[in-house]
């Protein structure tokens, strides 16, 4: 069911110039004992060299996977990629075997995992792991000296204080925000085109998010590398992203620029979402929250799935899933899952705060 | 690591000390210890001079402290079976020759649970795993007596390969090593698969991966280097399952190692040579789990620093 997209006003969906990567109706399945969930479910994006790109939703909606399944890493052995293409420097990373997967994995595309605290090994040291990431991909042709300081130097570029002590620690040995500080230079040791970044879902700590921010950063600016964030928080994506892609139930319903979506969501999940983020200058004490969770895997909606959250559902909604449709002009590379928007001049109306 | 090794010496000799109390209390529950201590036959000299040489006429605290003396300079008193023989020459004549196979029945029983563990974590719910499952259930729900006759039967009796019993060369070795190995075998596997399991699934495999590590390195060096852990805590129970097998297995196998001399022992009423095993045994096991423990904080680097 991929659908074309309807123009909404004179817009052209696809933008060129320096894609690097470009995912087309890709479909990752778990088949569970009890049923199988449609992780992802016919999601597309693409991304460019050297953007900021945000996938944003709520717990469960099936960012990890859909950022696992660019690996060729989706969960193993209930999640199967089903359909779809990835498209990767004029290459389709499904067409791969494991063998040449390797070689993309860590060298070319590479990810932080949601959980950077137990993503170290406990039971080999922090030099140990990260000079691995090097000899994984180059083989043993360094000589363990050159090695040492091409780790070294690395540590000192996610800022680890006195990298040549910390060099034989194990993980326990370190605080979490050095954790992710490691795994952050895990992943640009191969100078990777693409550092997939999935938040960590329990940041509770604030200041280690703002570490991990601010380490994503200063990745971006010294290497130039394309970063897929994956986050629940609209608030950072404006912060951080040049584009996003809202998802929801293993589907993306909104994508487009952040300053045009922010400004003007058209699909009433993101206005909801949107709407939830605290102001700095409202200072509002509670935030909205949309209310209902996202449909059980079971019970997939045969429609739109926001339908049964929906405040605009009609039953349409509930029984077909929506075309997807252009934004406003000046922003030609908005596009909205939702039926409302035949209508060219609707727009979901403000909740009260 | 240094304070670790101290403290856990100091618990291995208060669990020694609990052993001899339990053993000193054992001969003298049911009245006068010369009735378990000596033969119904024995005669009134000899009764009295087991008297003096225990203290028995003595408070029995004192009788303790005698019984501690002797046992510290290695005087578990005399076989009765061997008259003569200090049961404790006895015991220490025979226990490299169990421990020689306990050390070959490890050996076997690591050699096949690690590579069943792993595989069947590796294939979880193939036939590699049913096989390994059922490979492990035999060796574990057999008897060791009755695998060990069947064994003779098989191997001894009609191909001729390996010899019925007894000791000397290799071939002796091999059928009593895989009979007290087996068994053990099933709960190692278990353990390995279960943890290996848990490790394949875990962030850092998956980092590892993301890395674009090969299978194999991830199997062997990031999974199972964790997953072993966990069996390594087995390893002190497995000792002792090692050496309580010894005295079915050898029996059957005529193997002149502690095992066999217990059963003779017993059979002849012989409580001097069966108390002295009871305290080899214990001290064996013991100061097996104090090693596994030392190893487990050298091979875990959480450990050595809490
Ligand atoms: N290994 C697995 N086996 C079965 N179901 C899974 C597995 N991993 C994920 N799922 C299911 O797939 C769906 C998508 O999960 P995913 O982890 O991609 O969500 P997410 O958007 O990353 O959520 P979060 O923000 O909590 O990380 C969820 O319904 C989840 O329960
Ligand atoms: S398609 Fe219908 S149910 Fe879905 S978001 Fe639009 S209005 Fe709501
Ligand atoms: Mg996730």
């Amino acid at each position: 069911m991929s659908n074309e997209p309807t123009l909404r006003k004179n817009t052209t969906q696809r933008a060129n110039g320096n894609v690097i990567l470009d995912v087309k109706d890709l479909r990752t399945y778990l088949f569970t004992k009890k049923a199988v969930v449609k992780a992802v479910d016919g999601v597309s994006f693409f991304l460019r060299k050297g953007e900021t790109f945000g996938i944003v939703g709520e717990s469960g909606s099936g960012k990890s996977t859909t950022a696992l399944s660019l690996l060729r890493m989706e969960p193993k052995p209930a999640g199967r990629i089903v359909g779809g293409e990835i498209w990767f420097y004029g290459e389709n990373i499904l067409d791969k075997n494991e063998k040449e997967m390797r070689k993309i994995r860590g060298s070319r595309i590479s990810m932080i995992l949601q959980d950077p605290q137990t993503s170290l090994n406990p039971v080999f040291t922090i030099g140990n792991q990260v000079s691995e990431a090097f000899t994984v991909q180059e083989g043993r042709k360094n000589n363990q000296g050159t090695l040492l300081q091409r780790v070294i130097d690395l540590l000192r570029k996610v800022n680890i204080a006195a990298p040549e002590r910390r060099f034989s620690d194990y993980p326990h040995q370190m605080s979490g925000g050095m954790k992710q500080r490691v795994v952050g230079a895990i992943s640009i040791s191969c100078a990777p085109d693409i550092v997939i970044a999935d938040e960590p879902t329990s940041a509770l700590d604030l200041t280690i998010q703002a570490q991990y921010l601010r380490l994503l950063r200063e990745i971006q600016q010294t290497t130039g590398i394309s970063i897929i964030f994956i986050t629940h928080d609209f608030g950072i994506v404006a912060k951080m992203c040049d584009r996003v892609a809202i998802m929801y139930a293993g589907k993306i319903v909104e994508h487009g620029p952040v300053r045009a979506i922010f400004n003007h969501p058209l699909h009433p999940y993101t206005h909801a979402l949107i709407s939830s983020v605290p102001r700095m200058e409202a200072r509002v004490e509670r935030l909205f929250s949309i209310p209902g969770q996202l449909p059980a895997p079971g019970e997939m909606p045969a429609g739109c799935r926001f339908a049964p959250r929906c405040m605009y559902a009609d039953d349409r909604c509930h029984k077909e899933y929506p075309p997807t449709f252009g934004g406003l002009s000046e922003h030609t590379e908005h596009t909205t899952d939702c039926w409302r928007l035949e209508d060219p001049t609707w727009e979901p109306k403000s909740y009260s705060r | 690591m240094q304070r670790f090794i101290i403290r856990r010496l100091l618990q291995t000799l208060v669990t020694l000390l609990a052993v001899s109390i339990i053993v000193f209390a054992l001969a003298r529950l049911s009245g006068d210890p010369r009735d378990a201590l000596m033969p119904m036959e024995a005669s009134r000299a000899d009764r009295e001079r087991i008297l003096v040489h225990w203290g028995l006429d003595q408070p029995v605290h004192m009788q303790y402290l005698v019984f501690i003396g002797n046992a510290l300079r290695g005087d578990f008193g005399e076989s009765l079976q061997w008259p003569g023989r200090k049961a404790l020459d006895l015991v220490l004549d025979r226990l490299g020759n169990t421990m020689e196979l306990a050390a070959v029945a490890l050996v076997f029983a690591i050699a096949l649970a690690v590579p069943i563990g792993v595989l069947s974590a590796v294939h979880k719910d193939s036939r590699t795993d049913f096989l390994g499952k059922l490979i492990a259930l035999l060796g574990q729900s057999l008897p060791h007596f009755w695998i060990g006759i069947v064994f003779i039967w098989i191997f001894s009796v009609h191909l001729r390969w390996l010899p019925t019993s007894g000791r000397g060369t290799f071939q002796h070795m091999i059928m009593p090593a895989i009979v007290i190995g087996w068994f053990q075998v099933a709960a190692l596997m278990r353990l390995i698969r279960s943890s290996m399991l848990e490790s394949l699934d875990s962030e850092y495999v998956k980092l590892a991966r993301i890395k674009g590590v090969s299978e194999r390195m991830i199997i062997w060096k990031h999974a199972f280097r964790n997953a072993a852990i966990t069996p390594l805590t087995y390893f002190g129970v497995m000792m002792s399952y090692l050496v309580v097998g010894s005295i079915t297995t050898e029996t059957v196998f005529s193997w002149p190692g502690v095992g066999y001399l217990v059963v003779q022992a017993v059979t002849a009423r012989d409580f001097q040579v069966v108390q002295t095993v009871a305290i080899v045994f214990a001290t064996v096991i013991i100061l097996m789990n104090l090693a596994v423990d030392i190893l487990y904080a050298y091979i875990d680097p959480r450990i050595r620093y809490d």
